[in-house]
């Protein structure tokens, strides 16, 4: 899994045990391996990959260990959502990949769930997995507002801007629709992010005056060095 | 971490059969091409995160798979839409 660092309370308190610095403070950046308990520690934890593995080899012996511990079971994954649309489109920009907005209806969990599996089985496919990023929302007012949006559809596809601040609708889809995979998959190659450069994205975007405010203080010495 | 030490990681995870994400082959898009022109693997393939702890808990706990744990902050020294 992938949290985002600084957004989320209850997340940073885990990562911190993951990795944090000798004072104890949550760093940008940490890696670690757990059981599927995710309580009990497979590895040490670092900032880096190599500071947990050294190198991939020890890192492949680390998983080789209890590949017979830890079998998988069979069944279906759930949706993996981001937590809210804000986040949801700088982690998208952050990637170069569409955020797919699941609109659920307000107070109606079961069907609300179904929806969930429904497209959680097509994020999973073969054909679609990797290729998004998700966020479930009950409340359109922001999508309103957005370039392309449909009414009436489930699924919206969005590009989101080159700093995950705001999106185009490119498509959208509904979920009983017999060609919604393949409809999907011609609207994410749609909505697929352009090639940055680190210098020149970070160079913009301070001229521009954009900057993001974590919901937590960032507390990574490295980075309030910069 | 750079994009190619995580599709690193993701392809071991493939190659050992512990599915705790899945990798996706696409087409390479102009992304693919300028940023990791020289390892054809890498460039590509992608990881399915998962971005929720309680997601990721309850998957890998139901299906009882390990979890790769990687954070990091969606901002480049305060400019949003870059790790």
């Amino acid at each position: 899994m992938r949290p985002a660092t600084y957004e989320h309370e209850v997340e940073a308190e885990f990562l911190k045990k993951v990795f944090s610095n000798r004072d104890g403070s949550l760093q940008n950046t940490s890696f670690g391996l757990f059981a599927p308990d995710g309580k009990k520690r497979l590895s040490r934890g670092g900032r880096s990959p190599q500071m947990v593995w050294r190198d991939l080899d020890s890192f492949v012996r680390a998983l080789e260990s209890g590949p017979d511990k830890y079998r998988a079971r069979r069944g279906q994954r759930s949706l993996p959502t981001v937590v809210d649309l804000r986040l949801g489109l700088n982690v998208a920009a952050s990637d170069g990949l569409p955020l797919v907005v699941l609109v659920v209806p307000k107070g109606k969990s079961k069907q609300a769930k179904s929806l969930k599996q429904d497209l959680a089985a097509l994020a999973w496919s073969d054909d679609l997995t990797a290729s998004a990023h998700f966020v479930v929302l009950e409340d359109v007012e922001t999508l309103k507002k957005m370039d392309g949006y449909r009414a009436n559809y489930q699924v919206q596809v969005l590009k989101p801007d080159t700093y995950g601040l705001s999106a185009e609708i490119v498509g959208a889809v509904k979920l009983k629709d017999k060609r919604c995979a393949e409809k999907l998959a011609d609207l994410y190659a749609k909505a697929l992010g352009e090639p940055k450069d680190d210098r020149r994205h970070i160079r913009n975007g301070n001229r521009k005056g954009i900057t993001w405010e974590p919901l937590l203080p960032v507390t990574d010495s490295h980075e309030r060095r910069r | 971490m750079n994009t190619l030490q995580q599709l690193s990681l993701g392809i071991l995870f493939c190659t050992l059969g512990q599915p705790a994400f899945a990798i996706q082959k696409r087409a390479p898009s102009s992304t693919d091409s300028t940023e990791q022109a020289s390892d054809e693997t890498s460039s590509t393939s992608r990881i399915a995160w998962y971005t929720s702890l309680d997601e990721a808990r309850a998957d890998a706990a139901r299906l009882n798979l390990p979890i790769l744990v990687q954070s990091a902050a969606p901002q480049c020294r305060s400019v949003p839409g870059m790790w």
